[in-house]
């Protein structure tokens, strides 16, 4: 279109114009008059156009020059900068922007991999309970299992203290049974019941223990695996053992009266 | 070494700009010879032909480019920008003085004749120059610039319209009046009123 208005005010007259052209150019002249008054002044500007205008000092050019060396003088540090952010590029093309998020990839990657190590401790479950609420009811759980254990762990030491010295009455029992005195047997078993009984009662409580016969029969069992496993035990043995009456028939001497 | 140097003259205005941004010496001169002149005779057009203030006006254009090469958008054209760029120079000169005022007193003809060559033909054309730079500049700021850029600098009505930040409409309009107002201004140099 811009080009069609300079054509048509070629053309000779306003009337030879079309309606289309006669449109384009209506606001630009709407009779024979003003189209001849357009048609000579582009043509006298042809000439116009032949004596361009021309900047004849190098005053402007020397000016400018000592300018640029001004701005974007040889100092290095001035140069690396404008070369890390040189100013009419996009942000994203800058050199030093694309520097700075690459160095800060690298860091979140690499922190990134140690933060999320894999870990299939329980860390992982103790860290999913956050609650304030729960941790204070679980320290509080934790607490009352402590003591729990605390109470059951005593009991349990107790038990294997009391049943330790029931091993070693059962091995002196033993002795005195190899002995054949009745007596001995008697009194000993005696000791036991009374004495496991009592500690028995102080520790455990009365539902649990059904009877003291069962817990002696544990007593056994426990005795006899404890008699076969501990070396120390053997030793014990050894000093509280007690040689039979028929090794050594003369100290049933005095004990005899002959009628 | 000369087939390792880069041939400026065959970059575009924006890759100039580019390196201009980066401190290329170089780019810059290239930058400045196609548009020095240019510029220089826009402003010769648009400043009533005022030689020292139009030349001022070429260095104030150029030095900021050097200072603020980061005001071009590299994703324009650097030349639609740069006019506009010269009619904002050209806008805050005419709020500064009376540049119409200027123009009836300091008018100055820019060809002079010969003594011995007084042909009809060269009065006239150095008679209507005159008589057209001096219309030209009675015309409106905006009129002027629109008028100027089409037919000097050889801008499209989209350049012109995208230099001045208006539409194209407005262009059209802008410069048909400019044309009118000229044409009937300068119908006296017309040969059919003087036959």
């Amino acid at each position: 279109m811009e080009k069609r208005y300079i054509e048509i005010l070629k053309k000779s007259s306003f009337d030879e114009l079309t309606p289309d052209e006669k449109e384009i150019i209506g606001e630009l002249c709407s009779n024979q008059e003003e189209f001849e008054d357009a048609k000579h002044l582009m043509k006298s500007m042809e000439s116009l156009d032949k004596e361009p205008f021309r900047m004849e000092s190098n005053r402007v050019k020397d000016r400018l020059d000592s300018e640029f060396k001004e701005v974007y003088g040889t100092e290095g540090g001035f140069r690396f900068l404008h070369f890390l952010f040189p100013p009419v590029t996009p942000f994203y093309t800058k050199p030093g922007l694309q520097l700075a998020f690459l160095i800060l990839f690298v860091f979140t990657v690499y922190y990134s991999i140690d933060y999320f190590k894999v870990d299939n401790t329980p860390k992982t479950l103790y860290s999913q309970n956050d609650n304030p609420k729960e941790k204070e009811e679980s320290s509080e759980s934790e607490k009352s299992e402590d003591v729990e254990k605390g109470v059951e762990r005593s009991e349990s030491e107790e038990t294997a203290e009391i049943m330790d010295r029931g091993s070693d009455l059962d091995l002196n029992i033993g002795v005195a049974e190899g002995s054949g005195g009745d007596f001995m047997e008697s009194e000993m078993v005696m000791e036991f019941d009374e004495l496991s009984i009592a500690e028995f009662e102080s520790v455990a409580e009365p539902s649990t223990m059904s009877s003291t016969t069962m817990s002696l029969g544990l007593s056994d069992g426990l005795f006899s695996s404890s008699r076969d496993s501990s070396p120390r035990d053997d030793e014990d043995n050894r000093l509280f053992l007690i040689e039979p009456v028929s090794a050594s028939p003369e100290l049933l001497d005095d004990l005899f009266t002959t009628f | 070494m000369k087939i390792f140097q880069k041939q400026y003259a065959q970059l575009s205005d924006e890759e100039l700009m580019e390196m201009l941004s980066k401190g290329n010496q170089k780019a810059f001169d290239e930058i400045y010879h196609r548009y020095s002149d240019i510029l220089f005779g826009y402003f010769m057009k648009m400043l009533a032909r005022d030689k020292e203030k139009c030349e001022d006006m070429v260095h104030d254009l150029f030095a900021k480019i050097i200072r603020k090469p980061d005001y071009f958008d590299i994703n324009r054209s650097f030349r639609t920008w740069i006019f506009s760029v010269a009619c904002n120079m050209c806008k805050n000169e005419y709020k500064r003085m009376s540049v119409r005022k200027h123009v009836s007193n300091d008018f100055e003809p820019t060809k002079s004749i010969h003594s011995n060559s007084d042909t009809l033909k060269q009065v006239h054309e150095s008679y209507f120059s005159d008589s057209f730079y001096r219309e030209l500049n009675a015309l409106d700021e905006k009129h002027k610039s629109v008028f100027s850029l089409r037919h000097f600098e050889g801008l499209s009505m989209k350049e012109i319209a995208k230099a001045l930040d208006i539409n194209e409409g407005t262009v059209k309009s802008r410069l048909f009046y400019a044309t009118k107002t000229l044409a009937g201004a300068l119908k006296e140099f017309n040969p059919i009123y003087n036959q």
